[in-house]
């Protein structure tokens, strides 16, 4: 399974790319929203993980594009982010994320959060690509 | 013999052209800069760097600038040139700018080759859309430019080597050139489908000429380009995009930490951005 | 200004986006008015109106506008987002004002206030920021390490060093900012970590930081751990043991290194060119020409990269291993072409057979390093087929190259073969090459015949020798071409009898002439009264040689103002341009005085040059 990381800071897109490699993941990443857009067109992507601040397109913004695109609007996304917030959490919910994590998250996480997405996707009959 | 280049003129040196042009030559380019520079110093019967960069920057000689512009970027293009992005232009492309263009009855398709060098990716873009029965009923508008005067006049000129032919396929060789001895003349038709023109794409006078594009292609030249001066060009280019214009750059580029004004659109696994 | 602003301000609020985004791209040039319509104008529905404001607003930049864009980090995502990008850009003035964020109760306001003293850097008082590892919240705490790394706050690292025990995320970034800052301290405890009890992710860091730093007391933890790696782990340790400069004794580290050159990592291509140069590894010589020879050179950064390449493979002991591929008839033709060039330089005679063969191959680049390498090695039994090249190969480049090896060979069964070939030889430099050629062969048999040659053979000929008398006879000739080119060689060979005779050239009618004599006579190192005349020459480009020259060769100081200061008024902007920078250096009081009477000088590039120059003195 592709996991795509979004995140403008390098240390975290490492971090977490050493997480999920270690699971078993295939893993891509990109540093902002228009980065990922464009990474998803090119990419076999399955699952997105993406941090909300980012400049020139934040994760909320590229949640609402990935819904409105009938190609991305089925794909699994997990917010994972500074914001602890219950406003901002209400937002990404309502732009279409499938899940929120708060940073700093581990490894054990992360997975376990992936795991229960793609486990819905089968309940649900639809494709997850595993 | 001449001496070497001092850090110091390379700095200004590199500042002057970036003032004018954009183009940012990074520190290990240096000895590139130096080399190229050189023999031209030479020729000019001069002594030092530091006095070639007088004449640059006092001696208001034109044709020496646009000459400089052309040493410091490497040309090294040919027709059909990341054949993907071609294939793009001539199917789904021209489809969705038809299409968009519906509404203002227009039934004209305008492309500016912006950094066209000399001249293969404008030709090959007319060449195409000659080729192609979308294009019924349409006709189009072809512009290509480039800052360097000299690749412009070698562009009218029309005439090829082989490796500008490399990837030209069959049918099209035998149809738009006549070979004699090595070389490649392309055909008259060809020619007059494309407008020429010297443009700076730093300098917003220069681009406000060009308005009103349906496409844009600007390839491998935001290479040379630092954050800021990408920009500015960006900007520039996006002001002469008709609204949701298309923009296609290098497959190595991306405009992704550059500018939000364009989205990216991905279509077959190319990507292209769309003035949003 | 202001009828204009108020006019943009409107047009701000214009129907039509492409209005409203002109608008803001031209505020960029407004005053503190124009920061807060063009916040507002972030808000656009249109992106290209954001994206104009957003630069406008970094344009306008300064304490103001960071004061004003400051509150916007508690705004919206997209809107804080933008703020950090405009900060950012703004840089320096933004700093005073984020000391306060740091205190903020929100974390994420805390954080945001680090993260911009990493992107700005210049002017943080990192003191400040060592407080913030004991934050209450973990992400500030990984930030304000990530800061004090990029800052370089090299007394903070006792503190780094404790907040490797922290959880795994801060740790992580303890980690990295450790390795930014090269700390040497820290070895033993981030060695420690080198144990299966760490997460995977922090151990993988610990040793390419252990790498990073570069410092031998990280070996005895990496060999130990080697026995406990799995395959990542491992290749990351050899990685790091090759950065610190000491290479273990693996019986496979060879297919480990030449695995890494075969990924497509620059970072990785030069761990392991330094291991493979440092092993002597000769295994890896075919690879690294097949590397080389596969890299595209249109592509930047291609061209140092083979170059890199071929560095290490000349500190190998190559030369059998290359033979070996000179006979691989598998081996593309741009390796070929990398091997023959390498042979030549190593000047291997055991290739010569082998490199003959490519003397008469298909491509020109072949060819051309085939001529080359011959020359290098002095071959002679490649003579026959270097005159041949020389005399009929269809390409310039390689006619170029096989001259230029038959005079580095020093054959005289050469030299009648060239001279003819001279008539016909229609390409300058080639020709130049051949009278090069000559000239090293034999001199002396060569110009003995010298007058009977044509023009251009003179010319090109009085550019290249030294010998005095020689150029004498040719700055007599009646061709202008090789009397400048002599009198230009009479100024590179120097001395009395040369300054003698550039004097003479001064008053010659022609005034390329006059500026290479007067150029000469400063590289000569003379100052004749004469030169002081040229600084009255019609021509403005013998004046501005001749104030180089005289600049060079007056020791007179004082006298070089009083020689040189009337032509601040001269009408050709370079000459004035190369007399304030003679005036500068010199610097003093004359020198002020000289200059101030100029200062306002009609020409604005003129006078902004004398008003920096009059601050330096």
């Amino acid at each position: 399974m592709k996991i795509l990381i979004v995140d403008d800071d390098k240390t975290t897109r490492k971090l977490l790319t050493l997480y999920l490699k270690a699971k078993g993941y295939e893993v891509v990443a990109a540093e902002n929203g228009l980065e990922a857009m464009e990474k998803l067109g090119t990419e076999n992507v399955n699952l997105v993980v993406s941090d909300m601040n980012m400049p020139f397109m934040d994760g909320v913004e590229l949640v609402k594009n990935m819904r409105n695109d009938p190609v991305l609007a089925e794909m699994p996304v997990i917010m994972l982010t500074t914001e602890a917030d219950e406003d901002e959490k209400k937002r990404a919910y309502e732009a279409g994320v499938n899940d929120y994590l708060v940073k700093p998250s581990n490894a054990e996480q992360i997975t376990e959060s992936i795991k229960r997405i793609v486990k819905q996707f089968f309940y649900k009959g639809g494709e997850a690509g595993v | 013999m001449i001496p070497p280049l001092t850090e110091e003129v390379f700095r200004q040196l590199r500042d002057f052209i970036y003032e004018k042009s954009g183009i940012f030559i990074p520190d290990n380019k240096k000895y590139f800069l130096e080399n190229r520079l050189g023999r031209r110093v030479q020729e000019k019967n001069l002594k030092s760097y530091d006095d070639y960069l007088y004449i640059l920057k006092y001696g208001n000689d034109k044709p020496e600038l646009t000459r400089l512009f052309d040493m410091v970027t490497t040309n090294e293009t040919f027709f059909f040139r990341e054949p993907l992005q071609f294939e793009l232009l001539t199917g789904e492309l021209l489809k969705r700018v038809q299409a968009e263009n519906k509404n203002l009855t227009r039934k004209d398709i305008k492309i500016w080759s912006a950094a066209s060098s000399t001249g293969e990716e404008a030709y090959t873009i007319a060449m195409l859309l000659t080729e192609s029965p979308e294009m019924k009923g349409y006709t189009p508008d072809i512009y290509a430019s480039d800052i360097c005067e000299s690749v412009i006049a070698s562009a009218k000129n029309a005439v090829y080597g082989s490796f500008a032919i490399r990837n030209v396929p069959e049918q099209y060789l035998k149809k738009y050139f006549a070979s004699t001895d090595q070389q490649y003349q392309l055909s008259p038709a060809i020619k007059k489908m494309v407008k020429f023109s010297k443009i700076n794409l730093f300098d917003e006078k220069e681009v406000k000429t060009i308005r009103g594009m349906d496409i844009i292609f600007c390839r491998n030249v935001l290479i040379y380009f630092d954050d800021r001066a990408k920009q500015k060009v960006v900007s520039h280019l996006y002001d002469s995009l008709r609204p949701g214009g298309y923009l296609v750059i290098g497959t190595s580029e991306s405009l992704h930490s550059v500018t939000r004004a364009f989205r990216p659109v991905v279509i077959n696994k190319v990507i292209i951005y769309q003035k949003v | 200004m202001s009828k204009q602003i108020k006019n943009l301000l409107k047009k701000l609020s214009h129907k039509d986006p492409a209005i409203r985004r002109s608008a803001a791209e031209d505020l960029s040039q407004g005053d503190e008015r124009a920061v807060y319509p063009l916040i507002k104008a972030l808000n656009d529905p249109n992106a290209g109106v954001q994206d104009a404001a957003m630069r406008s607003l970094i344009s306008i930049g300064g304490e103001t506008t960071a004061y004003m864009v400051l509150p916007l980090l508690r705004e919206g995502t997209f809107i804080r987002n933008t703020a950090l990008i405009i900060l950012t850009s703004i840089g320096e003035s933004v700093v005073p004002l984020i000391y306060n964020l740091l205190k903020d109760k929100d974390d994420d306001v805390r954080k945001f206030g680090l993260d911009l003293m990493s992107d700005i850097r210049t002017g943080v008082d990192v003191k400040q920021v060592v407080p913030m590892l004991e934050d209450s919240n973990a992400n500030v705490r990984a930030a304000a390490a990530k800061a004090i790394g990029l800052l370089n706050y090299t007394a903070a690292e006792p503190q780094l060093i404790q907040a490797l025990n922290d959880e795994e995320w801060v740790c992580f970034s303890v980690l990295e900012a450790l390795g930014e800052m090269r700390s040497e301290q820290a070895v033993p405890a981030i060695g420690a970590l080198l144990n299966l009890n760490t997460s995977p992710a922090v151990r993988y860091v610990a040793i390419e930081v252990l790498g990073k730093i570069g410092n031998p007391k990280a070996n005895s933890f990496l060999m130990s751990f080697l026995t406990y790696a799995d395959s990542d782990e491992t290749n990351a340790v050899i990685k790091s043991m090759i950065q610190i400069g000491i290479t273990p004794d693996m019986a496979d580290l060879t297919e480990h290194l030449i695995a890494m050159l075969k990924k497509d990592d620059d970072e990785d291509l030069e761990i392991a060119l330094r291991g493979i140069a440092d092993l002597n590894c000769k295994t890896a010589v075919k690879h690294l020409i097949n590397l080389a020879g596969s890299l595209d050179i249109s592509i930047l950064g291609n061209e140092e990269k083979i170059h890199q390449i071929m560095s290490v493979i000349k500190t190998i002991d190559s030369e059998d291993e290359l033979l070996k591929i000179l006979d691989d008839s598998e081996m593309k033709y741009r390796g070929r072409s990398l091997t023959i060039s390498l042979l030549g330089e190593l000047k291997s005679s055991k290739a010569v057979p082998g490199i003959l063969k490519n003397l008469k191959d298909t491509s020109r680049d072949m060819r051309r390093a085939s001529a080359k390498a011959l020359g290098d090695i002095g071959a002679k039994e490649s003579i026959g087929s270097l005159l041949n090249a020389s005399q009929s190969d269809p390409d310039a480049h390689v006619r170029k190259a096989a001259i230029q090896a038959l005079g580095n060979i020093g054959t005289n069964k050469a030299f009648e073969p060239l001279l003819s070939l001279i008539e016909f030889e229609k390409y300058f430099d080639v020709k130049e090459e051949i009278v090069r050629a000559l000239l090293k062969i034999d001199e002396k048999s060569y110009m003995d015949n010298f007058f009977s040659y044509n023009n251009s053979i003179k010319e090109i000929t009085a550019g290249i020798i030294k010998d005095m008398d020689m150029l004498v006879r040719l700055a007599e000739d009646n061709d202008e071409s090789v009397k400048i080119a002599a009198v230009k060689g009479m100024g590179a060979v120097g001395g009395q009898q040369a300054a003698e005779k550039l004097i003479s050239f001064l008053s010659d009618p022609n005034p390329e002439i006059r500026k290479t004599a007067v150029s000469g006579l400063g590289s000569a190192g003379y100052f004749p009264q004469e030169l002081m005349s040229a600084l009255d020459d019609e021509d403005q480009w013998v004046r501005f040689y001749a104030v180089k020259s005289i600049s060079q060769v007056c020791d007179d100081k004082e006298q070089l103002i009083y020689l040189l200061n009337r032509l601040l008024a001269d009408d050709f902007v370079p000459v004035v341009m190369s007399v304030i920078d003679v005036i500068r250096d010199i610097g003093g009081a004359e020198a002020y005085e000289a200059l101030n009477k100029f200062a306002d000088h009609p020409n604005d590039d003129i006078k902004q040059k004398i008003r920096e120059a009059l601050d330096t003195i």
